[in-house]
């Protein structure tokens, strides 16, 4: 299992470019892509790698890992549509940072979750505003907000849940409308998140 | 064939154990339950680590604390400008979200103590909720009390610089033992090591280094390029410094050590600080000899090669200790 360390460099590193990443991913147009597996896959490798003192260049490395997981996704389908194959010698030129200029401030970064806590809906947002950065137990905010300990917890688990969403998704990036559908699915999947924020190209 | 989970059913349960490990550690039950459920799809593990990663984002609201008054982002932060862009976002960005938690409550204000602290070898950015911002050097610790009245921030241990947004209202107060450094507007360093008497470097404003008390209390002015050395038998020793120097002992920063003409025993006992490897020199005579150079803090190996081979001297290893000899 992966240390509390591991989690903060994910979120200093990996979490600000996710949104590119998703962008990224979407554009390779691969039919049966999932891009939400690829992202959680990603992070799955970067969390049990042993160390990563050693990626200098963590925006690079992660898209290099997604890619990587792409090529193996496609070869373990039976069926590679020519389209796939195609799609692979394309994207073979696109292994580095797509676009290297395109930097996450860290101010960008605090509004970005600024903005989202802003969107969750307000039992939600108070109970994670208490538990995690004011540093209540779930029992002390249930008493606080007047709710139950367990009502408590539902609305912390429910509004990470959230961020991952609105955060990984970029919040309200102009890159939201156009992955909205990166996948080239026919249907959208039901329970799909991020709904809470206005978008205007929506 | 079974039905594929979702990513969002897997985000959710990752979410619940996520928040379940932030509260305290599992119990050996759940840790099993867990393990179980991580190896049933590659993806949660993932999920899980997104999840936390999440986590310790939000956790960046906490160091704005509560005390943060007024609304919005602050922008005014033009006095601020030693820290560079990189830092100015950084503060803006702590108090925007300390905003929302405050408006969001619907509250005042409340004191409450917050503890920083960083391993060996590690360096961390401490943005404060007024604006000003602490960085810590490695194996120190601080504690902060904002409220409405005043800004108290005490030294526990190691070294800290401290960059102080100008509050009239509100003194900014460093403690360290029985020493208050009192900062209208200032960047200063202060470093309180076990066995060390406790140095106060100021790099721009002035400070005021208080020491006892009332008619015994020592009061000392200090401006930008000056140093305050206050040792355990109650006397302050105050030197002026170049400016190079001063910019020179902030090095830590970006995890370096920078001597000149340091005494190799000093530049040994500043090492042990940030490893756990320790460099013993094998001959006193040796420990006079002096040193210059810029040199990776979490790298005594390097430190120790480099001084051989300008020295003259032989470095070898034994377990975590590096000797320092003269050759056979």
């Amino acid at each position: 299992m992966f240390s509390n360390d591991r989690a903060t460099w994910l979120a200093n590193h990996v979490l600000p470019h996710e949104p590119a990443l998703r962008v990224w991913l979407g554009r390779w147009r691969i039919y049966d892509l999932d891009v939400d597996d690829i992202v959680q896959e990603t992070y799955a490798v970067l969390a049990s790698r042993p160390s990563v003192s050693e990626i200098d260049n963590p925006r690079a490395y992660c898209f290099q890992t997604a890619r990587s997981i792409v090529l193996m996704h496609l070869r373990r389908t039976k069926v590679v549509s020519i389209r796939a194959v195609e799609d692979i010698d394309r994207v073979g030129g696109m292994a580095d940072d797509p676009s290297p200029e395109e930097q996450v401030s860290d101010r960008e970064q605090f509004q970005k979750l600024v903005d989202a806590m802003r969107d969750l809906p307000s039992r939600g947002r108070d109970s994670l505003r208490l538990h995690i950065i004011e540093g209540l137990t779930q029992r002390e905010v249930g008493q606080r907000l007047g709710i139950s300990e367990n009502a408590a917890q539902k609305h912390i688990v429910k509004s990470i849940h959230l961020l991952m969403n609105m955060l990984g998704r970029g919040g309200n990036d102009k890159a939201q409308a156009s992955i909205r559908r990166p996948t080239g699915r026919v249907k959208d999947r039901p329970g799909r998140h991020g709904k809470a924020r206005n978008q205007p190209g929506d | 064939m079974a039905k594929r989970e979702t990513s969002q059913a897997i985000d959710e349960a990752a979410a619940k154990w996520a928040v379940r490990m932030n509260n305290a550690s599992l119990t050996p039950v759940e840790a099993a339950s867990l393990e179980t459920w991580l190896n049933g799809d590659t993806r949660r593990l993932g999920a899980l680590a997104r999840s936390r990663a999440v986590i310790e984002h939000v956790k960046r609201g906490r160091s704005a604390g509560p005390a943060m008054h007024g609304g919005g982002l602050r922008t005014d932060r033009r006095d601020d400008r030693r820290a560079g862009d990189r830092r100015r976002f950084l503060l803006m960005g702590a108090g925007a979200v300390a905003a929302t938690a405050v408006v969001a409550a619907g509250v005042g204000l409340m004191t409450h103590k917050t503890v920083y602290a960083t391993k060996r070898g590690e360096v961390r950015l401490v943005p404060l909720a007024d604006g000003s911002s602490v960085t810590l050097n490695t194996d120190s610790r601080i504690s902060v009390a904002f409220s409405a009245g005043q800004r108290i921030i005490d030294l526990l241990q190691g070294e800290a610089l401290f960059e102080v947004i100008k509050d009239p209202a509100r003194p900014f107060v460093v403690m360290v033992a029985d020493t208050q450094i009192v900062a209208p507007a200032a960047s200063f360093v202060v470093r309180r090591l076990v066995n060390r008497s406790v140095k106060v470097m100021v790099r721009d404003g002035q400070v005021v280094l208080r020491r006892g008390q009332a008619a015994a209390s020592q009061h000392v002015d200090l401006t930008a390029n000056t140093a305050a050395i206050a040792a355990s038998n109650a006397s302050i020793e105050k030197v002026s410094l170049p400016p190079s120097q001063v910019e020179r002992g902030l090095a830590w920063r970006e995890g370096m050590l920078s001597f000149e003409d340091e005494r190799l025993d000093q530049a040994v006992a500043e090492f042990v600080r940030y490893s756990d490897t320790e460099i013993v020199i094998d001959d006193p005579s040796i420990g006079a000899e002096t040193v210059t150079g810029l040199f990776s803090a979490n790298d005594p190996e390097g430190f120790a090669r480099a001084v051989a081979s300008t020295m003259k001297l032989r470095s070898w290893k034994d377990g975590q200790r590096l000797h320092l000899s003269h050759p056979l």
